[in-house]
């Protein structure tokens, strides 16, 4: 790599890091969430937006990483954030869907690139309610009794097909006070111990469960730490969203 | 049509073999495709499609059972090579069935996926 080219990565890479949110208040939530790239530019992505009444969560992955899968996790920011501040009250399946034609459109038609991208999108609201849409790794639900939910999602990629209306569908869930919850990329479990041993979503469970007590901050820097002990360097981009709810407010 | 064997892929941690009889490539995969084996999964892949629509296949079967684990970026090739394979006229199209080992957590969630934009050319049991 060029020195020139190396300077845009870093730049690139600046960019990327400073469009992540920082701590974010969320009236009913404590929310914590880390992404660590694998390359100067990952292609990760995670964004909390609140908005009146709700708070939407996100959390993607372009297949690959380096710049053009760094450009296209920026597509997605700028895209979700539009939709999301533009319809506060939509259905996350409805904005997946209109996520995935500018995708397909900016991807296959235009770049004439074939990524795809893993993606969830989740409006949560403050009587507990969490809806959510899209393809990406299974939601864990730590309840306040200490049960661990672990919820697939109902859909598909983005960007590798035209519409995906009719594959794509809603799940809705309740959190009561107390429950944590869990989102999480494909570097956390696949990571690899060198040996071909993966880090695994039964691991990251049970590293849930056993850290429940504790604030997401606390069980986010655990779960990253046990990671880190398993892989010294991950070889794919590393995302968390931890949430935890603490109180419901039931509309009247 | 007499049987004809695709190039393997042949290192310690990812292994991938095909086999042409009849009007069927059948594939078997084991190991680890990860980011070591990106390139060549992709260079099999496209091998194993311009042979079959060579030999005229009806049929590729891809026998995942054996196989511990797939990045995205491998499984990218897939998206690409079904991509192909659909965009091709009908009559040049084959059939693409996945056998998967339904305890492999990554296997489940990844076809799952699949399948939506694999629809008219792959079928998962």
């Amino acid at each position: 790599m060029t020195e020139a080219a190396r300077q845009e990565n870093e730049i690139a890479s600046r960019v990327q890091a400073s469009i992540l949110p920082g701590e974010i208040d969320v009236e009913g939530l404590a929310i914590a969430a880390q992404m660590l790239p694998a390359e100067v530019v990952g292609g990760d992505y995670y964004d909390i937006i609140p908005v009146e009444d709700a708070c939407w969560l996100a959390i993607g992955d372009v297949a690959g990483h380096g710049l053009a899968a760094g450009v296209i996790m920026l597509m997605i920011q700028s895209a979700v954030q539009s939709l999301v501040r533009l319809s506060p009250q939509a259905s996350p399946r409805d904005l997946v869907c209109a996520l995935n034609g500018a995708l397909y459109e900016n991807i296959r038609k235009r770049m004439r690139r074939d990524e795809h991208v893993t993606f969830c999108l989740a409006r949560y609201t403050p009587d507990g309610g969490l809806v959510f849409a899209g393809a990406h790794e299974n939601i864990l639900i730590c309840r306040e009794n200490g049960t661990c939910d672990n919820i697939p999602p109902k859909g598909t990629w983005l960007g590798a097909m035209e519409d995906v209306r009719e594959v794509t569908q809603e799940t809705k869930i309740q959190l009561g006070p107390g429950d944590l919850m869990l989102m999480f990329s494909d570097g956390v479990i696949e990571a690899d111990d060198g040996r071909g041993g993966r880090f695994g979503l039964d691991r990251l469970r049970e590293l849930l469960v056993a850290n429940r007590e504790r604030s997401p901050q606390e069980v986010r820097n655990a779960i990253l730490a046990a990671l880190l002990r398993w892989t010294e360097r991950p070889d794919d981009d590393v995302t968390l969203l931890i949430i935890r709810c603490h109180g419901v407010y039931w509309s009247t | 049509m007499t049987a004809t064997a695709l190039e393997p892929i042949d290192e310690s941690e990812f292994r991938a073999q095909g086999q042409f009889e009849d009007n069927r490539l059948s594939v078997y995969l084991w190991g680890n495709a990860d980011h070591r084996g990106t390139t060549l999964f992709d260079t099999f892949l496209a091998a194993a499609d311009r042979e079959s629509v060579a030999a005229g296949v009806k049929e590729v079967v891809v026998d995942f059972r054996q196989l511990m684990f797939m990045n995205s970026a491998c499984l990218k090739s897939l998206v690409t090579w079904l991509r192909r394979v659909q965009e091709r006229p009908p009559e040049r199209q084959y059939a693409i069935r996945f056998l998967q080992e339904p305890e492999a957590h990554w296997q489940v969630r990844s076809f799952s996926a699949l399948i939506a934009f694999g629809r008219g050319v792959l079928t998962v049991e």
